[in-house]
């Protein structure tokens, strides 16, 4: 193995993954390694000064409850480290371009293996170490507090070791995946297509339980206590000297720590075989048997109701898009990703918080999911938008077609969501009726805003990795989609919450029914017109 | 004769980059036209204007009477055009892919039934067709993207290096379809790099140098003008582009 390939490789990585994001093709200050070092160290130091001045100003007598939570802190560290890699992994491998951005080199180069793991494993650490140095800035603070340096130190250490295995098993993952997938994609055509969807949303729910902080901090409190009882996990093994040397048993430390040291080099030598053995990648045949005779399309759902035969085409294709490609199910899976923490969290809450939390989730999951479906639904093009240049469509059929899709899905979760929850958590009449025009209109004015900045804003790039819209497009859309959702509720919002103030105004719950409805409508016609005019601009040059 | 394209004065900038410079350029109606020229030399901007994809700075073009510009979809209703790479939806299979073209154009339902597997069957993709798009060779691709240029039996095709990847049976079958459609009124500018392609089938060739024009003719008469009435449209092409040095480059390359 020769330490000087895998610099070079790991830096090549590292500036793939950098230039992968974001809309000026890597030329942004901030996709610089040397400036990702930098902001990795203005995190540690913000992440330090913050818990230092909190800790200031806690009384004494709290301090017990927090050391004991530092100790937990400290060992948990390397561990939630070595998930967050995982998890990176799955959804590098869940990504389009996974097997692009990681690169062919190893296949056509004299690179070995060993090499190139090694150098993705570094890259990809590197990439999130600010998720490292924001931990160990926070846990430094609670160890020079609690004096326990030594013990950080240790911390510390494991944890960036652990980065760097968590790199190792998100290579195993891939090698895995990607040999699976071939093989499995081959044999299960539709049913592989539908599998690989319910996998990916359950990889993206587990990783939304995993941030969510009252889940992680009720998990950490069930798990800590019983980490001796899993000695023989190897994953627990940095956290067993953490705790060793926080209770001073230096043998023990030293005999786990030879441990994860051997796990980590283990992890490493299955990266290397794995790769070797199965990471070329191979062209997935995937056949699909037609679902009707003849196998093709009539007038279909929206010929049916008015759309003509290329929109109806074109709303049929991006539907296929949205269920067949992989990294497209992260947006329809929204609404599933919400529902679940309201699931297990609104026991504790009474009827207000409920409804506050309910209302929140119906108008990020159906909203959200009409933003994100429509922003990305002219991006989602890439360089096959060519199809529509050269077609005889106008720029308002185009524009019909790619509303419709996002607008349907949305406000048919827009019109459900509202429905259940009330039913489940037997909100009033008045309280439901709120909801659902509130969660209807909602949707419809952040569909809109996303076919806005959609059209506006387009991303038809496709290497080293599609993002639909430019960052500066989906950071308009969300703002101007959040003013319009806040412009919105606030007729319902003053009568809620100043409810005796509102009703000395004249603003009873008609009044504030009337007054949403009217500020809907005027916000869907001025953003229907808007993102008509901005489809018509877009559509008359081809950008590729 | 019918003039099917006009081109006159047409000048494309890209910045400070002039794909195209005063070109201008006639094409009779039924005519296979070549359109020839070394790299970068402004054939794939001239296609994409005739199709009204891209704007020109200057100049006119008419298509069949029509500007591009000014009415893309009539244009785009009666031409098919083959893109020099063209890119694909991967997650649609084959037959998936010509059916949503086939919608885009218009095309009944039962004509769109007829005419795909009448086409799948000539190009051997039956027992294909069912398969995502994701997995076919750069053949087959160009296949389909030929398939689709053709379902709506266009008056004019634009078809953009159309034999790239295919195999010699394909090429033969689109080299000879083009023939036959020339006979049915069917107007087709196509560029190539292989110039043996471009004699056999071409009626009249055009020579790209740097955005204009540098030669326009029946292959016979450009040899004849370039005086080299013996040679091949190799030779006279690396004459009139400038670049017959290859020989000194090749001897340069190995040392």
């Amino acid at each position: 193995m020769r330490l000087q390939n895998v610099r070079i490789i790991a830096n090549i990585l590292l500036l793939a993954q950098l230039r992968g994001r974001g809309d000026k093709g890597g030329r942004s200050f901030f996709r610089r390694p040397g400036v990702l070092l930098v902001v990795d160290a203005v995190v540690f130091v913000a992440a330090f000064v913050l818990v230092i001045s909190v800790m200031n100003v806690v009384p004494l007598e709290d301090f017990m409850p927090i050391q004991l939570m530092a100790t937990q802190l400290l060992a948990s560290v390397p561990m939630v480290v070595l998930l967050f890699m995982v998890i990176y992994g799955i959804f590098f491998v869940i990504g389009e371009t996974a097997q692009f951005s990681s690169s062919e080199m190893v296949n056509y180069m004299p690179i070995s293996a060993t090499e190139y793991v090694l150098a993705s494993s570094l890259s990809a650490a590197f990439m999130h170490l600010y998720i490292l140095t924001a931990v160990l800035g926070i846990t430094l603070a609670l160890a020079l507090k609690f004096n326990m340096l030594a013990v950080w130190v240790f911390s510390a250490l494991l944890s960036c070791f652990f980065m760097v295995v968590g790199g190792f098993v998100s290579e195993i993952i891939r090698a895995i995946v990607n040999r699976v997938s071939s093989s499995f994609s081959k044999r299960g055509g539709r049913s592989a297509i539908i599998s690989r969807a319910i996998l990916i949303v359950f990889v993206l729910v587990v990783s939304q339980l995993f941030f969510n902080p009252n889940i992680l901090y009720s998990l950490l409190g069930i798990f800590a206590p019983q980490i001796y009882v899993l000695w023989f996990v190897p994953v627990i093994w940095p956290s067993i000297v953490v705790l060793e040397l926080a209770n001073g048993n230096l043998l023990g430390a030293v005999i786990f720590s030879c441990l994860t040291v051997a796990f980590g080099l283990a992890l490493m030598g299955l990266g290397v075989y794995l790769r070797s053995k199965y990471w070329v990648p191979l062209p997935v045949t995937i056949k699909l048997s037609s679902s009707k005779a003849g196998g093709y399309r009539g007038r279909g759902i929206f010929g049916t109701i008015g759309f003509s035969q290329a929109e109806s085409a074109i709303i049929s294709k991006d539907a296929r898009s949205l269920f067949r490609r992989k990294e497209m199910v992260r947006f329809w899976s929204i609404p599933i990703i919400m529902i679940i923490p309201i699931l297990l969290t609104t026991g504790s809450m009474n009827y207000y918080e409920t409804y506050e939390y309910t209302t929140m989730i119906c108008l990020l999951g159906a909203g959200i999911l009409g933003l994100f479906l429509s922003v990305m639904s002219v991006g989602q093009e890439g360089r096959a938008v060519w199809n529509l240049f050269s077609s005889p469509i106008s720029a308002g059929s185009l524009f019909r077609a790619k509303v419709a899709l996002p607008l349907s899905i949305s406000l048919i979760i827009a019109a459900i969501f509202p429905m259940v929850f009330s039913a489940i958590f037997h909100f009033g009449f008045n309280a439901s009726v709120a909801l659902l025009t509130v969660t209807l209109l909602g949707t419809a004015v952040t569909v809109l805003v996303g076919c806005y900045f959609g059209a506006r804003y387009p991303d038809l790039e496709e290497r080293p990795r599609s993002s639909y819209v430019t960052g500066t497009g989906m950071l308009l859309a969300f703002l101007i989609a959040g003013a319009a959702g806040v412009a919105l509720v606030s007729p319902f919002m003053v009568y809620a919450f100043a409810k005796q103030f509102a009703l000395s105004i004249g603003i009873n719950f008609l009044v504030a029914l009337v007054a949403t409805v009217v500020v809907g409508a005027v916000l869907v016609a001025v953003l229907f017109r808007a993102s008509a005019s901005a489809m018509n601009r877009f559509f008359r040059e081809s950008p590729i | 004769m019918t003039k099917a394209v006009e081109i006159s004065s047409l000048s494309k900038d890209f910045g400070s980059v002039k794909a195209l410079n005063g070109f201008s350029l006639g094409v009779d109606e039924g005519q296979v036209y070549g359109l020839l020229g070394p790299n970068g030399s402004g054939k794939s901007t001239l296609m994409k204007i005739l199709v009204g994809l891209v704007r020109p700075t200057s100049g006119s073009v008419r298509v069949y009477g029509n500007d591009p510009q000014a009415d893309p979809i009539a244009v785009r209703r009666m031409a098919g055009y083959v893109p020099e790479m063209p890119r694909l939806y991967d997650f649609l299979t084959g037959r998936e892919y010509l059916d949503f073209v086939a919608d885009l154009y218009g095309v009944p339902l039962e004509v769109k039934r007829e005419r795909i597997e009448h086409f799948l069957e000539a190009f051997e993709l039956k027992g294909r067709e069912d398969e995502m798009i994701s997995g076919y060779s750069q053949g087959m691709r160009q296949k389909v993207v030929i398939i689709g240029a053709l379902l709506h039996k266009p008056r004019l095709l634009i078809m953009d290096e159309p034999l790239n990847g295919l195999d010699p049976r394909s090429a033969k079958i689109v080299k000879d379809l083009l023939h036959e459609l020339s006979h049915e009124g069917v107007t087709t500018i196509f560029s190539t790099h292989i110039l043996e392609i471009a004699q056999a089938i071409c009626e009249r060739v055009a020579i790209m140098y740097r955005g204009a024009l540098l030669s326009e003719g029946k292959v016979e008469d450009l040899k004849t003008a370039a005086g080299m009435p013996g040679s091949s449209l190799e030779d006279v092409f690396l004459k009139l582009t400038g670049t017959d040095d290859v020989r000194a480059v090749v001897e340069e390359l190995v040392k």
